[in-house]
């Protein structure tokens, strides 16, 4: 594996954590017999990607296009891994580090990988009280050379704080995004992400830990519209009481595209609201996965915990492995999960027809509505018709 | 000259011929009722006509407005001037009722030629459409069907005929599940929008909604064939004796 041997040589400014990186390396790439990868097929020629370094070559730098440019945010850019406006503040991660590692994609190659470099974290505080905080961080990889590009960011949120961050996802083909976000939400504070991959080329494996505490309200957005392999690994721990989780997922896989959401709902505590509604649109050869879970232990009990997952395959070839899980060893709750995919109903389309409308136009509307479905608890209102228009462009 | 010209009818469904041979004449501004027990090929006939894929023509013809309505798609049906009223309308989640009846109109008026309807004139003409038939502004908004009663639904159906104005409306078992005060209002929406233009054929099984609607011709299908006409007396009879005196006349 080239992105480990490149490690391995020291002409680079990373500082490695060598324990972690033969960790990496004994482990190897996943399988069709890794769980967490089963379905999930691997982005081409994975061996000979090595590490992004601060000079990588760029000959085709890309242009930011295609994200939604939310006027009042606060904005950073990140080349191959790299922000010139905070090339002074890498530090390395020390952010209750053990407990970053309690994740389900801890003993992920990539994770493992990411983490063995230590001094590549960004680090974003939001303390203002009674001001929501809003920062769009664009994700850019443009490398010529075949490279994997690690990168960390935190987010944490002090108390009462509110904040929105916006993550765009834009990359070439050459480039795979190995990004870890680590995000601590303290008592009281609100926050929204939106994730975005809107780029045909993208190759994008993203590791979200959250952890929030009490009366914390967090709600995810994550929406994949373009890309050649997005894939979400999504575990969030809910540590506190009367805490709130909406998690927003829809996903448009189109070519031989993968998009991969798997998601760690954890319930470490009484009295707290989860929410995952997942929807997805396979077309052409495109895969698509789910892969969901509610963990709800002993002492969390009140909870109230849910997951959805719909899905609509348009093309003979396209493909859905969708896994809804609970697992519940408190007595007291509610949960529930369910998970559908199909075609588009005949009966539908003829209804439309009927009316008058032709049979593509009322597929088209039928898959607007299904996406817009989802969109519509979008609540910032000029993000949402954004991503309805997107929504709309796709399915011309 | 009709308007409708249905002549020796078959049709079968997964290989079981259900339609034996129909034949049907509609002219402007009639009213026929089609009445007839579970099982004759009455909501069959209503989507063969309506050109549901499902149902196969394997003989007979069907003129519409001078076309062959048999070569059409559904959607060019609906623009020559054909509507079915569902028995069971379908719910879409995520379309509003206003946005779908709008895209369905403009294609209507794309297809006459016609210029299309922006949006704030087609809101104004669909409450006007909608006061006509007494239906709530408040669905107009919402998601087509999502979550209306049996009774909201049906009314839904007459609310989208009032807005796309056919010139043949099929109204299938409109009355089911309708109590009598939804029933007079459906009603009442058919008699506010009929004039000489437009003919209605109503598909149902009482005779309840004909004291309503007052066909100028009942007619009943029995195993696939029409096997009696006559005017609105006939219902009235049919709820006082029956079908078994029709349909073995012996007795």
């Amino acid at each position: 594996m080239k992105f480990i041997e490149s490690l391995k040589e020291q002409n680079h400014n990373f500082k490695i954590n060598s324990e972690k990186l033969q960790q990496a390396e004994s482990l190897g790439l996943p399988n069709f017999k890794t769980e967490l990868w089963k379905n999930t097929p691997l982005p081409r020629n994975i061996y000979d990607y090595s590490i992004a370094t601060h000079n990588s070559d760029r000959n085709q730098p890309l242009s930011i296009s295609d994200v939604f440019v939310e006027p009042n945010a606060e904005h950073y850019k990140f080349e191959n891994g790299f922000c010139q406006q905070l090339k002074n503040q890498q530090f390395e991660n020390q952010l209750i580090e053990n407990k970053i590692d309690e994740c389900f994609f801890a003993k992920d190659i990539f994770y493992l990988l990411n983490k063995s470099i230590e001094n590549i974290a960004n680090q974003f505080v939001f303390n203002h009280k009674n001001e929501k905080q809003i920062v769009r961080l664009d994700y850019i990889s443009d490398a010529a050379n075949l490279e994997l590009i690690n990168l960390q960011n935190n987010f944490v949120l002090e108390e009462s704080a509110n904040a929105e961050i916006f993550l765009n996802f834009i990359g070439n083909d050459n480039t795979i995004q190995n990004n870890i976000f680590t995000i601590i939400q303290s008592p009281n504070s609100h926050l929204k992400i939106n994730i975005l991959s809107n780029n045909k080329d993208s190759q994008i494996i993203n590791n979200f830990k959250i952890i929030i505490n009490d009366n914390a309200h967090l709600t995810i957005n994550n929406i994949s519209l373009k890309g050649k392999f997005v894939r979400n690994n999504i575990q969030v721990d809910i540590n506190g009481s009367n805490a709130e989780v909406i998690a927003n997922g829809f996903y448009y896989v189109s070519e031989n595209n993968v998009a991969d959401n798997h998601i760690l709902m954890n319930h470490n505590a009484p009295n707290s609201f989860s929410n995952q509604f997942y929807k997805g649109i396979i077309a052409d050869e495109g895969r698509g996965i789910f892969d969901g879970k509610i963990y709800v232990k002993k002492d969390a009990q009140k909870t109230d915990a849910y997951q959805t997952n719909r899905n609509i395959l348009i093309s003979q070839d396209a493909r859905i492995f969708t896994k809804p899980a609970l697992e519940i060893y408190a007595d007291d709750v509610k949960c529930s999960h369910g998970a559908t995919s199909g075609f588009l109903q005949e009966e539908e389309i003829f209804y439309l027809m009927s009316r008058g409308i032709d049979k593509e136009n009322s597929q088209k509307l039928l898959l607007k509505a299904f996406a817009n479905d989802l969109i519509e608890k979008i609540s910032n209102e000029e993000y949402k018709i954004w991503l309805e228009n997107q929504i709309e462009k796709i399915l011309e | 000259m009709n308007l409708l010209k249905i002549n020796n009818l078959k049709a079968k469904i997964n290989d079981n011929e259900i339609l034996h041979g129909i034949n049907l004449e509609v002219k402007p501004g009639e009213i026929h009722a089609i009445m007839g027990p579970n099982g004759s090929g009455k909501s069959t006939l209503a989507s063969v006509l309506a050109g549901k894929s499902n149902y196969e023509v394997t003989e007979g013809s069907v003129e519409f407005n001078g076309k062959d309505l048999l070569e059409l798609a559904p959607d060019e049906r609906a623009k020559e001037g054909l509507f079915l009223a569902f028995q069971y309308p379908v719910e879409i989640p995520g379309v509003s009722n206003v946005n779908f009846l709008r895209t369905a109109l403009n294609e209507h008026k794309k297809y006459r030629g016609e210029e299309l309807m922006e949006a704030g004139t087609f809101l104004k003409f669909v409450r006007e459409k909608a006061k006509i038939i007494q239906f709530d502004n408040k669905y107009l908004t919402r998601p087509v069907n999502e979550g209306f009663s049996g009774g909201e639904k049906k009314k839904n159906e007459i609310f989208q005929m009032a807005v796309l104005e056919p010139k043949l409306a099929i109204l299938d078992e409109t009355d089911s599940g309708l109590d009598i005060d939804a029933l007079k209002i459906v009603a009442d929406g058919v008699n506010a929008l009929r004039n000489e233009n437009n003919a209605y054929i109503v598909i149902t099984h009482y005779q309840r909604l004909l004291n309503y609607i007052v066909p100028d011709f009942v007619h009943i299908l029995y195993n696939g064939k029409i096997i009696k006409t006559g005017g609105k007396e006939l219902a009235l009879e049919l709820e006082e004796k029956g079908y078994d005196w029709i349909i073995n006349p012996e007795n």
